[in-house]
């Protein structure tokens, strides 16, 4: 029996465990919207800490993070700098919008919005630019599981049917189990990603190199430039700190708003919840070290991969490391890609169905599950598609979904903190500081110092909105009952 | 300490993380000498601000939870 056969073995093995957990986990909640997109709001302290690291600790970590430190060197230090600077509002965003959730019965972001900023353009624009942002993150995790599997077995499966293989069961469990069935996938999922995170970062320089001292001594003799900050870029030219910094800065805006997580408010059991999950978080940031370390690994080994986002797979195969140890590391990578993909493909549909069509056409309880469901294959199988012909590198794709995302900011903080703001003001941001994302984002050489377009279209979205609302009369005061929650009431939960 | 002053303090840690991992607040801190724990300079620098953060995040909890009962 050839290696590849035992590694495929253990993969098969982990999606089967995967599968089975988010189908039980599924049968357990009610059938409403409730129940699919918030889970009943059921989510203890243990299963929340491991829904939100799984959540955003995703192929990009495994894949991209460590193609970053083998490619351009400390660059890769800005994807440890900004997790935990971007999860501190969350620490105060989280009960807040929570408290609203149960009083309201939110399950979406724009659904707070427009609670306190009644309009239904808003929440279309909401989720037009959601899904807009989502795209390229599920794309990124769904090449991800392809690149695993297609390194582990030779090339044996290709991309395009590793990552149909992974995503089918991604599909199935959120299709028939809905937010309880990811919640509950994720903490097996974190577990599995954090062994394998933890042996490979320690074993691999150890084996090559005698140590993590001797690794940096070497690469600093050898290749000095990789351990300069800020790195280099993608054509291996030393990186500019506009860029840098704009990256960070975008990420760390970026990271608490992602409606995936974002969502999560309303799914958590209480307040206390979510705060000692913020509080934990930094923990998983620690998990990105010894990936990181794993692609410095491969800075001076003899073979190089077929691309950056290959390292991780590369090391671990050249290596010669034991079977299991391969098999777990793909388990892991696995884990780590699905674990997101499937928060995101859920969030999406809900996001699409809940703020970008039931606000413009009444549905029943009982056919929105459905629709929901109708959109999680739609909005997978585009991005499948769209990761099969485009295959674009890991880090690329979080960077622009980062971009879109980013642009929701102002609006949600003028929710839970803004007495002025209005809803003409949250327009005309939203929707400048979009354009003004998309065109820079089209035009990247127009950027000045290279800064992110993510956060050139928030300077352009928060000076709108502080500005068309102070000049705005019709100031609208904060209402007591949302227009979404009078025509769509929390399910009782079961 | 009070959970209010375990804030305020945990704001300040987070605002001078903010400037210590960003342009320009970084730049003594960029280069890869000294190692320290066997990581680079800088990779060192990150490392230990997700620390202090941390150690922030969790005076924040605990103070507050305290006050809670």
């Amino acid at each position: 029996m050839e290696t590849w056969h035992v590694v495929a073995g253990v993969v098969f093995a982990y999606l089967l465990t995967t599968l089975f957990i988010g189908l039980f986990a599924g049968r357990r909640v009610t059938h409403g919207v409730a129940g699919y997109v918030a889970a009943d709001r059921q989510f203890g302290l243990l299963a929340m800490y491991f829904v939100v690291g799984g959540t955003v600790f995703s192929a990009f970590a495994f894949l991209g993070g460590p193609g970053w430190a083998y490619s351009r060197g400390v660059a890769a230090l800005y994807i440890l700098s900004y997790g935990v600077l971007g999860i501190l509002p969350w620490y105060f965003l989280g009960p807040r919008a929570a408290q609203l959730g149960r009083t309201h019965g939110y399950v979406t972001q724009a659904q707070m919005v427009t609670g306190r900023f009644p309009s239904r353009a808003l929440s279309l624009i909401f989720a037009i630019l959601t899904v807009a942002a989502f795209v390229p993150y599920i794309m990124l995790q769904m090449s991800g599981a392809g690149i695993v599997f297609s390194a582990v077995t030779a090339g044996h499966v290709p991309l395009w049917l590793g990552a149909g293989l992974a995503y089918g069961v991604v599909v199935v469990y959120v299709l028939f189990g809905g937010a309880s069935a990811v919640g509950w996938t994720n903490v097996f999922q974190g577990i599995i990603m954090m062994i394998a995170a933890w042996i490979l970062g320690i074993y691999i320089p150890n084996l090559l190199y005698g140590g993590i001292g001797p690794m940096f001594e070497q690469i600093l003799a050898e290749r000095p430039e990789l351990l300069t900050m800020p790195g280099l870029d993608a054509s291996g030219q030393p990186w500019n700190w506009g860029a840098y910094s704009s990256t960070l800065l975008s990420s760390a805006i970026g990271l608490a708003i992602w409606p995936h997580l974002f969502m999560k408010a309303f799914t958590a059991k209480s307040d206390a919840t979510i705060r000692r999950t913020v509080v934990l978080f930094p923990t998983f940031q620690l998990f990105l070290v010894p990936l990181l370390l794993v692609g410095f690994a491969g800075v001076m080994f003899h073979t190089a991969p077929p691309s950056a986002d290959f390292i991780l797979p590369h090391m671990i195969l050249e290596t010669g490391m034991p079977t299991l140890v391969v098999g777990l590391f793909c388990a892991g990578a696995l884990a780590a890609t699905m674990s997101t993909g499937d928060a995101l493909l859920h969030g999406a549909a809900s996001v699409a169905i809940e703020d970008g069509i039931a606000p413009f056409v009444p549905i029943e309880e009982k056919r929105r599950r459905f629709l929901m469901q109708v959109l999680v294959l739609s909005i997978g199988g585009l991005a499948y598609w769209l990761a099969i012909i485009q295959q674009r590198s890991l880090v690329w794709l979080l960077v622009s979904a980062y971009g879109i995302i980013d642009q929701l900011a102002p609006a949600i903080y003028a929710t839970l903190y803004s007495k002025r703001a209005t809803t003409r003001g949250v327009l005309a941001g939203l929707i400048g500081g979009s354009l003004t994302s998309v065109f820079y984002f089209l035009n990247p050489a127009l950027r000045p110092w290279e800064i992110h377009e993510g956060i050139l279209g928030l300077v352009v979205n928060v000076t709108l909105l502080v500005l068309v609302s102070r000049v705005d009369t019709r100031n609208v005061p904060m209402r007591t009952t949302s227009e979404s929650s009078t025509n769509r009431s929390r399910q009782p939960v079961s | 300490m009070t959970h209010r002053t375990a804030v305020r303090i945990g704001i300040g840690i987070f605002a001078l993380y903010a400037l210590a991992v960003h342009w320009p607040g970084v730049l003594p801190f960029s280069g890869p000498r000294p190692f320290v724990l066997g990581l680079p300079f800088n990779f060192f620098w990150i490392v230990l601000w997700i620390v202090l953060g941390l150690l922030a995040l969790l005076a924040m909890e605990a103070t507050r939870q305290r006050e809670d009962g």
